[in-house]
């Protein structure tokens, strides 16, 4: 359980929270009329919305537990998990904006998968990349949900099992009855509290550490090792993870997919600066947080923490006063909201349209088909998040490798260079599944382990772009060109 | 593209070349500066891809961009692992350690205020302009007509 006092302002907080979010879903769902408008806002959203609501799923309660934890525990090479963040909007804006944009608006897509079959003409790949969405997806979900479960829990007692439902319940339900037009929107409200709780704790964190100044002092003089540039990782570790946060966040389909909104292909240009101001905002919850906690702990004003987890909810119950630590779980809360509201609906797409796609079908009524999916989802992950056996904290583990590993090469490689080919983009897909699936997996059965520095999310993102480079060359030949329209927007 | 393509894959062999030295002579310091090596020209080279105008080369700004951006990374991870560790007393720059100011000024802040400037400003050229997505709109009707058309 997550120790956080029960004042009656974090409550309130918790309770305001809850009703800005129901009444931007309820106005949302009356807005819903058709499968465009449940999967992809009737592709009629602005940079700034589309910034906000991309940074809101992007950064899940990770962001504020789970980060300033590892940065309390492993010291500064934690950070190169998010220094990439100075540069993936603009990478992924270079990358896929223009062309997933275009496309959605040419063919009128909804999904990733579906971008990867249109570029290469083939519903295999499609229905690969579907595939992998739904593994991740579901470990994603259910670890998501236990959190929120945990956090519902330690506000207002309900034990952590009906604390999964009750959280899952308000997510399945606007995300029902909204689609991603109540989720974009919801997005940017949670959003915004997520970036004032994030500042307004870092600024906190300042004043009690006696400044940034104060804090390093403070390192140095008693565990100088924590701040060195790789912390408790080795540098190949560390850059490691830079490499696979930075070229990995080119295929994490929550945060792409949502370039099919936008409604004007040319308010692309404001994109990286909201998107990145957004983000850097944010993560100072988990520079500030996880630097006081050791400085703190170090000064003996706070007891050794037991769990690297109890991070922030240490520092916030001593430092920050209950309206604060009020807004703070409120920013949680919506972390975990957004980006569980996101991955059902692209799982749900994935099951809608990608899959049946694949063997050349369609539903009936896409709307209806959706909702079910997104209920079906959202039940199994919870189920799966209450037995929170082992398997769930596997898939939740390598969810972004898995996306990454799958996706990039094919994705935003294949958009951008002519010389991809159909068989480069299965074969990478198919190493790159197959890699982080078995590689995982047999690491976590402790059959082997890599050694350090060396992670499978990594291996296997490198080695699948290196098939695709190859195998594309290879297969040239005879290969067949993207469709004409696929091909002008290549070229545009 | 070719340029783009050749650093994706060098980069990448780069990559692959550090994670196999750490299965012989574990992750060394040399392990570490291949890695940074590799992952600095594989970033360079997918911007380089993806910032591709229609016509014309790229523009001075996005390249100077890119420039810097390889310089400071390239720069503060290569900082990181050359310079020794500091101690009590130790001079700080912007409150930090100086490695460790670097990697997180250098890294994590300058490029943030560099890069999506850049692309603002390079956007009509290397992405759209109302001109351009007129005839990216025009000519995919043509094609619809095409399709559609009598055979």
């Amino acid at each position: 359980m997550i120790p956080v006092s029960r004042s009656p302002a974090i409550v309130i907080a918790a309770g305001l929270y809850a009703l800005g979010t129901a009444a931007i879903a309820v106005w949302a769902s009356r807005r819903i009329r058709s499968a465009g408008d449940f999967f992809v806002a009737g592709r009629r959203i602005g940079p700034v919305t589309l910034g906000l609501g991309s940074m809101a799923v992007a950064l899940s309660g990770f962001t504020f537990i789970g980060g300033p934890g590892l940065f309390y525990d492993r010291g500064f090479g934690a950070l190169f998990i998010f220094l990439p963040v100075s540069i993936t909007a603009s990478l992924s804006a270079c990358l896929l904006g223009k062309r997933l944009s275009l496309l959605g608006e040419a063919r009128g897509l909804v999904t990733i998968p579906e971008a990867i079959g249109a570029r290469y003409g083939c519903r295999t790949a499609q229905g690969l990349a579907g595939v992998a969405i739904l593994v991740a997806i579901v470990g994603y979900l259910a670890t998501n949900l236990l959190a929120l479960g945990l956090v519902i829990d330690s506000l207002f007692d309900t034990g952590v099992g009906p604390g999964i439902w009750i959280g899952a319940a308000a997510v399945i339900a606007y995300s029902i009855s909204g689609g991603i037009l109540a989720g974009i929107y919801t997005d940017v409200f949670q959003g915004l509290v997520m970036a004032l709780a994030s500042f307004l704790v870092f600024l906190v964190t300042l004043e009690v550490g006696d400044g940034l100044a104060g804090m390093t002092r403070t390192i140095l003089e008693r565990e100088p090792g924590w701040l060195s540039p790789w912390g408790e990782f080795s540098p190949l570790a560390a850059v490691s993870l830079f490499f696979v946060f930075s070229v990995g966040s080119l295929g994490q389909p929550h945060v792409i997919h949502k370039f099919y909104l936008l409604r004007d292909p040319l308010k692309l240009r404001w994109y990286p600066l909201a998107m990145t101001l957004a983000m850097i905002v944010v993560l100072l919850v988990i520079l500030g947080v996880g630097f006081a906690t050791k400085v703190l702990v170090l000064r003996g004003a706070i007891p050794p923490l037991s769990h690297p987890d109890e991070a922030t909810p240490a520092f916030l119950l001593r430092y920050a006063s209950p309206a604060l630590a009020g807004v703070l779980f409120a920013g949680v809360v919506a972390a975990i909201m957004s980006t569980v509201n996101s991955f059902l609906n692209i799982g749900a797409a994935a099951l809608v349209r990608d899959l049946p796609g694949a063997l050349g079908r369609r539903p009936h009524s896409e709307l209806r088909a959706a909702r079910l999916a997104t209920l079906a989802l959202g039940t199994v992950a919870a189920i799966a998040a209450q037995a929170s056996g082992t398997l769930v904290v596997l898939l939740g583990v390598f969810g972004w490798g898995l996306f990454a590993a799958t996706l990039v090469p094919a994705l935003a490689l294949g958009l951008n260079w002519a010389g991809g080919t159909r068989l480069g983009a299965l074969a990478s897909m198919g190493t790159g599944l197959g890699l982080t699936l078995v590689g995982e997996l047999l690491g976590f059965l402790r059959v082997y382990s890599l050694p350090d520095g060396v992670t499978v999310s990594g291996a296997a993102l490198v080695l699948s772009l290196l098939v695709y480079l190859v195998v594309s060359v290879l297969s040239r030949r005879g290969s067949a060109p993207p469709a004409p329209d696929v091909r002008l927007i290549m070229e545009s | 593209m070719r340029i783009g393509t050749a650093g994706t894959a060098l980069g990448g062999v780069a990559i692959a070349t550090a994670y196999g030295l750490a299965f012989f002579s574990g992750p060394g310091m040399a392990a570490g500066g291949i890695m940074a090596g590799g992952t600095v020209l594989i970033l360079l080279s997918l911007f380089w891809i993806g910032a591709r105008p229609r016509t014309g080369r790229r523009p001075v700004v996005l390249v100077s961009a890119l420039l810097l951006l390889g310089i400071l990374m390239a720069g503060c991870l290569g900082a990181g692992l050359v310079l020794g560790q500091e101690a009590a007393g130790s001079p700080l720059l912007l409150g930090l350690p100086r490695r460790a100011a670097l990697l997180l000024y250098g890294i994590g802040v300058l490029p943030a205020l560099v890069i999506p400037v850049a692309y603002w400003l390079t956007f009509p050229r290397t992405g759209l302009d109302p001109a351009r997505l007129a005839e990216f709109r025009r000519r995919l009707a043509e094609l619809r007509d095409e399709d559609t058309g009598p055979r």
